[in-house]
């Protein structure tokens, strides 16, 4: 018998008429990480699920690579049987003793059958009962079986030509499958936000191109490594990715000779904006991604948002806005960008840090000094456009598997 | 390209490249081995000992190690549990492996030993380990004058002198009755790196126990097979710069009071030079204040032109700089010290070269502190 991972699809039933496409993009992913560690393989969409079969055996990073997939609600591993009934209980008696070594502490047990088969000759209860019995026999004297709360619970799903028996279950990080809902680019740094705002937005089937703004010659290039560390960790739910460094000191400069030092700190944030509107162009991308959080620092205010929203000619998406820092570094160690974030680099914000940043811009100046350096800046940002970096966000093995 | 950094790695120097590489070809035996082949090698190392004896006129055995740092835990490492004395502007090399044990010189303002302040611990001291030269600021220590003082009042006490920055930089008139050991670096003066010495006064030779065990070459104290080709590239970068007259010192301080003058030309009064009196004639160590270093030796690396924001063995941990922190400069203007070092004298068009870039640099980031 193979092996079988049933992958439970996360939002699909939502979708109505478009469900087939979904299905198909999710599994497009599902089939590229099998390829990296499996030569022969089926996936078969089955009563609502994705079921993955293999002769070979399933490695655990096999395992936590489709755990990734973003669409996905939960992943199990299961052993298949025909439907013959003493089968079926022979495989649900392996289950069990293969769990009760790896588990030794188990003294409770509970089968939980599920038919969408009616034509199967037993009914749930009385099967699941059948079961038990025949564990029970073997196993009496160590376990027992218990309804509510068993340390032990084996499902036993029997469909229209085999049953699956699975004890185990790993939710998956839900959403949408990547690229269902589009491409977006990404204003990546080294802090905790950014990464996380990424997150939420592959999960919400958005692909994604990240830029990093390298303030080169004001920091030095040690983050750039952590860029790229984030960058792989954010792109590894969406199987790689490109990363885009922006040679921002340069702009920087510029900026610093033409302003008020006071409104350096939100001119950057527009001459970012402004060189994402440029990039998306190169990268096909139709959203703008930031780590915006609403007032937690002061160029993330109202006003200063709608400045930016204003100098774009693309949808800024800020899926952070109403997260709180603490729920922020929680989603940041759940998806493993806290370890990296936490490194310490330097900071060209604290560098260029006015005294004073402006919390509400006067208007005036802002549209004075935006239109004076708009086109000026524009063909500076056009010029540094062929000098950016392009990185690839993809593990070497993954880029084998595209 | 303007390479101003000679006191982290000096480029190789082309008779030493020339020599080396010849060796490399010729000298491929073992010298060790008993055969014709090994023991004109070794003939020919032994040659090289004494030369280096010669050139620097001490006395002594040269005992080859991989680098200088390798020389100075030679030392300590015969030191464990005494009382070693030294002090903390100097090179980690001559610090961390005592750092728990260490009494601390008194220093001056620039990183001279106070002699009169230190009587007390000199004279209880087992060891005292000097820098002769200090690789940060440049400032150069009365040598003859600390180690009469230390002979004077403690007969019995261990004199070690790291002397890794004096070769070229500053004239090498060490008195033979100063040292116990001493030990140099073949990459700060012209020859690759992976080869320094220690010179040590013979009646230490007995006493000594090595790092690593082995073969028992190099007098039973560095058990490793010798090469040839770095210990011959070593002598030759050796012989060069120690014969080095005081013209070329009197150049080289000329130059670098001009070098000195450009940037005074450029930073006005925001730049400190508080070593400028008695540094060694290759290296410039100053303070920009409210400037940080690393964004300045960038804002040059953009131009081509480097430079060093701290030693460089220690540039990568980015929190205190400890000798700094000794003279009692505090973390911000720690942060803002810049070295500058270099070999032979520079050219008129570099000194033009360096003071354009440094323009340009200083109009890139002035604002950072306006």
């Amino acid at each position: 018998m193979s092996n079988v991972i049933l992958i439970n699809v996360d939002e699909l039933w939502l979708k109505g008429r478009n469900r087939a496409h979904y299905v198909k993009l999710l599994k497009k992913y599902i089939r590229r990480s099998c390829k990296l560690h499996l030569e022969n393989f089926s996936l078969k969409n089955e009563n609502q699920r994705v079921v993955l079969r293999t002769k070979e055996s399933i490695s655990d990073d096999l395992f936590s690579a489709i755990t990734k997939i973003s669409g996905i609600y939960s992943i199990q591993k299961a052993r298949e049987s025909s439907l013959d009934m003493e089968e079926i209980k022979k495989v649900c008696l392996e289950e069990f003793e293969y769990c009760l070594e790896k588990k030794p502490s188990i003294k409770t047990f509970k089968i939980d059958t599920k038919r969408v088969n009616k034509t199967f000759p037993k009914g749930s209860m009385e099967f699941s009962k059948d079961v038990g019995a025949v564990i029970l026999i073997k196993h009496g004297e160590k376990v027992s079986a218990k309804m509510k709360g068993p340390d032990l619970l084996i499902q036993v799903k029997i469909n229209q030509l085999s049953a699956f028996i699975t004890s185990h279950k790993v939710l998956g990080v839900g959403g949408l499958p990547v690229a269902s809902s589009g491409f977006g680019l990404t204003m990546l740094s080294g802090g905790f936000d950014s990464p996380v705002a990424s997150y939420k937005m592959i999960t919400r089937g958005m692909h994604q191109t990240f830029a990093f703004f390298h303030a080169y010659p004001f920091v030095g290039n040690e983050v750039k490594d952590k860029i790229l560390a984030l960058g792989k960790q954010i792109a590894s739910y969406q199987q790689g990715g490109l990363l885009i460094v922006f040679p921002f000191g340069e702009v920087q400069k510029f900026i610093a000779k033409n302003c008020r030092e006071e409104y350096r700190t939100i001119l950057f944030r527009w001459a970012m904006i402004k060189c994402c509107n440029h990039i998306a162009k190169e990268v096909n991308t139709s959203a703008i991604v930031t780590g915006d959080s609403l007032g937690q620092v002061s160029s993330q205010t109202l006003e200063n948002m709608r400045l930016m929203d204003e100098a774009s000619d693309q949808i800024i998406l800020r899926p952070l806005i109403g997260s709180s820092k603490r729920e922020i570094i929680n989603l940041s160690e759940k998806i493993g960008t806290h370890d990296i974030s936490i490194i310490p680099h330097d900071d060209a914000c604290a560098l260029f840090a006015p005294k004073n940043p402006i919390i509400r811009p006067n208007l005036g100046y802002w549209y004075e000094i935006t239109q004076k350096i708009s086109s000026e800046l524009d063909e500076l940002i056009v010029k540094l456009l062929p000098t950016c970096e392009r990185l690839s966000l993809s593990s070497i093995r993954q880029e084998q598997g595209q | 390209m303007l390479y101003l950094d000679y006191a982290a790695t000096a480029p190789l120097l082309p008779s030493v490249k020339d020599i080396y590489i010849r060796s490399l070809d010729e000298d491929f035996a073992n010298p060790h081995a008993s055969h014709s082949l090994g023991r004109r090698l070794s003939t020919e190392v032994d040659l090289i000992r004494k030369e280096i004896l010669q050139d620097l006129k001490l006395s002594g055995q040269v005992i080859f190690t991989g680098s200088a740092t390798e020389s100075n835990n030679l030392v300590l490492s015969q030191f464990a549990q005494k009382k070693v004395v030294t002090s903390l502007v100097y090179h980690p090399s001559l610090l961390n492996r005592v750092r728990d044990e260490i009494s601390k010189l008194s220093v001056n303002d620039i990183g001279q030993i106070d002699i009169e302040k230190s009587e007390e611990l000199i004279c209880q001291a087992e060891l005292i380990s000097l820098q002769w030269v200090n690789n940060q600021f440049g400032t150069i220590e009365n040598i003859n004058e600390v180690c009469e003082f230390i002979r004077s009042k403690n007969s019995e006490c261990w004199i070690h002198i790291d002397a890794v920055q004096v070769l070229g930089k500053t004239p090498f008139n060490l008195k033979d009755d100063n040292f116990d050991s001493l030990s140099l670096s073949g990459h700060k003066i012209g020859a690759p790196k992976g080869i320094g010495c220690l010179i040590l006064k013979e009646k230490h030779l007995e006493k000594m126990n090595p790092l690593f065990y082995g073969g028992n070459q190099e007098f039973g104290l560095r058990s490793s097979t010798l090469s040839t080709p770095l210990v011959k590239a070593f002598g030759q970068a050796l012989k060069l710069s120690a014969s080095l007259t005081e013209e070329y010192f009197q150049s080289a301080r000329e130059n670098r009071q001009k070098i000195i003058q450009i940037l005074k030309n450029v930073f006005k009064e925001k730049a400190g030079f508080p070593f400028e009196e008695r540094s060694c004639s290759n290296i410039v160590g100053f303070f920009i204040k409210g400037l940080s270093s690393d964004v300045f030796m960038r804002c040059m690396e953009e131009r081509n032109v480097y430079l060093s924001s701290s030693s460089a063995c220690s540039s990568k941990n980015k929190k205190e700089n400890l000798a700094l922190k000794e003279l009692g400069y505090d973390l911000k203007m720690q942060k803002s010290f810049i070295r500058l070092s270099f070999g032979q004298n520079l050219a008129e068009e570099e000194l033009e070269l360096l003071e354009e870039s440094l323009e340009k640099a200083w109009e890139d980031i002035e604002f950072l502190i306006s």
